[in-house]
């Protein structure tokens, strides 16, 4: 038995969580308590304020999850961090106290990649045995598939993450980043009624999301601001799917030399005078985007010859994109597996997880190595705890 | 360039109660390297119970943001200690069971 406590802080949430190890079958979750830095509608997160953020909250947390578990640090095992991938400042300040802990207590120290947690944790919650993986978060977008010993990138964004494209859309149409600027997108996306035309962009087994973004950003120009804004933003009861529909006075679209234009005019089939609501554009990224990922996903499942497909990281717990895939895995007889925002989204527990699986197999950080890294590719890491 | 002399020096020094914490905060603080080692150079050591930080610069900017973050990180790695030090003796009398906050 083995009791790993895990510290997560690479982008804006800082996640400590406690795992007690018995086998590959055999898990405790003792704790898994999280903080998020969240910033006004219409900002993102900068390093240096989330670095700030984790520093501040560090001791609480860590003090939290060893009292939701009953344990002090004199039972822990091991000392888990995020080595990377992430941003530097945030990673720092969350591996600073993960080197004190384990120096205080003479207790050994793994150094954690981020993807691979997500990962482990995935597999270990769902019980999916040997997955295609989709990973998708803020920072990475990636279909991994296990081989020899690696988790292998089939395909990947070619520029800017899934969840990036999300955040930064949402913050162009000022929604709230609390809970998560993608939580309020899906909000949206229910009550959309007409798909607008965006650019899909799947190059081999890669995507690329910067076009789509800078495409739905002209359209969003040409939003009719007031009624569409205000109104919905405020009403925080269940989403009702017409009031939009119809009340809208017909609006000029704004940017008439660009592309906006265009693609406004293949929405003629509604009543509705102007398409381009909040609705309509959220419902239109979510389904063109994820479509781009059930492809990629698919022909990776179709190429290793798998039948289960995984979803993981803080886009993971969309609805929509578990059904989306959850449709393609079925039509494949296949199965997906996603966890929920507890386990999706990130968090303390999975580096727990990852590490104590790493420990178990041998590995061990030396205190000079503990340093952190901005960039740390999925397939760097040697998966030494698994024999298939 | 570091050619000749850094025109900025800082030193500080962080007394702790015992010898073995301010060796701790060294070996804490000692993992991460500084960016740009052509404008900053960084020693560390620990003087009994003194942690012991020398900074050379190059350019004045770069002390502050790197001198403000070291701090930082130094507050973070002595509050660390301060929480969970001898946590178990302390849990006897309650002291080491501060309530959570928000």
């Amino acid at each position: 038995m083995t009791v790993a406590i895990g510290f997560e802080g690479s982008a804006n949430k800082l996640g400590v969580g406690i795992v007690r190890y018995t086998s590959p079958d055999t898990w405790d979750i003792l704790a898994n308590v999280r903080h998020t830095y969240i910033t006004p509608p219409g900002e993102g997160f900068l390093p240096r304020d989330t670095a700030a953020h984790h520093r501040s909250w560090a001791v609480k947390l860590t003090k939290q999850a060893l009292k939701e578990a009953g344990l002090s640090v004199a039972d822990v095992d091991v000392v888990c961090y995020t080595k990377g991938p992430g941003m530097g400042a945030p990673l720092v300040s969350t591996a600073v106290v993960a080197r004190t802990l384990a120096l205080l207590w003479n207790k050994p120290i793994i150094a954690v990649n981020h993807c691979v947690a997500h990962i482990e944790m995935g597999r270990m919650i769902t019980g999916a045995r040997n997955p295609v993986v989709l990973y998708v978060s803020g920072g990475n977008t990636q279909v991994i598939a296990y081989s020899h010993k690696r988790y292998r990138i089939f395909g990947e964004t070619i520029d800017i993450a899934i969840g990036n494209c999300l955040d930064r859309f949402a913050r162009v149409i000022n929604l709230p980043n609390d809970p998560a600027p993608g939580y309020n997108i899906e909000q949206y996306a229910k009550r959309g009624t007409t798909l607008l035309d965006l650019p899909y962009t799947v190059k081999g087994m890669d995507v690329s999301f910067s076009g789509l973004l800078t495409q739905i950003e002209l359209l969003a120009g040409s939003l009719a601001d007031e009624a569409d804004g205000e109104a919905a933003s405020s009403s925080s009861g269940p989403p009702v799917a017409a009031p939009f529909a119809g009340a809208q006075p017909s609006k000029t679209p704004t940017p008439s030399t660009t592309p906006a234009t265009k693609t406004t005019a293949t929405a003629t089939a509604t009543p509705n005078p102007n398409p381009v609501t909040k609705p309509n554009l959220c419902f239109s990224l979510q389904e063109t985007a994820f479509a781009m990922l059930v492809e990629t996903t698919e022909r990776a499942m179709a190429h290793v010859g798998a039948t289960e497909v995984l979803v993981v990281g803080g886009v993971g717990c969309n609805q929509r994109l578990q059904d989306m895939m959850g449709d393609m895995a079925r039509q494949r007889g296949g199965t997906v597996y996603a966890a929920d925002e507890r386990f999706c989204i990130d968090n303390g527990l999975m580096i727990a997880v990852a590490g104590v699986l790493m420990y178990a197999s041998g590995h061990e950080t030396a205190l000079e190595d503990t340093w952190c890294t901005q960039r740390y590719r999925t397939d760097e890491v040697l998966v030494t705890w698994r024999d298939d | 360039m570091p050619d000749e002399l850094p025109p900025y020096q800082l030193s500080l020094s962080i007394p702790y109660p015992t010898p073995r914490h301010a060796e701790i905060v060294r070996r804490v603080l000692s993992v991460d390297k500084e960016h740009s080692q052509d404008m900053i150079k960084r020693r560390l050591r620990s003087e009994g119970n003194v942690l012991v930080a020398e900074f050379d610069a190059w350019d004045v900017k770069k002390l502050r943001t790197t001198v403000g973050f070291f701090t930082e990180l130094a507050a973070l790695a002595t509050e660390t200690i301060v929480e969970f030090d001898g946590e178990g003796e302390r849990g006897a009398d309650g002291t080491g069971d501060v309530a959570m906050k928000e």
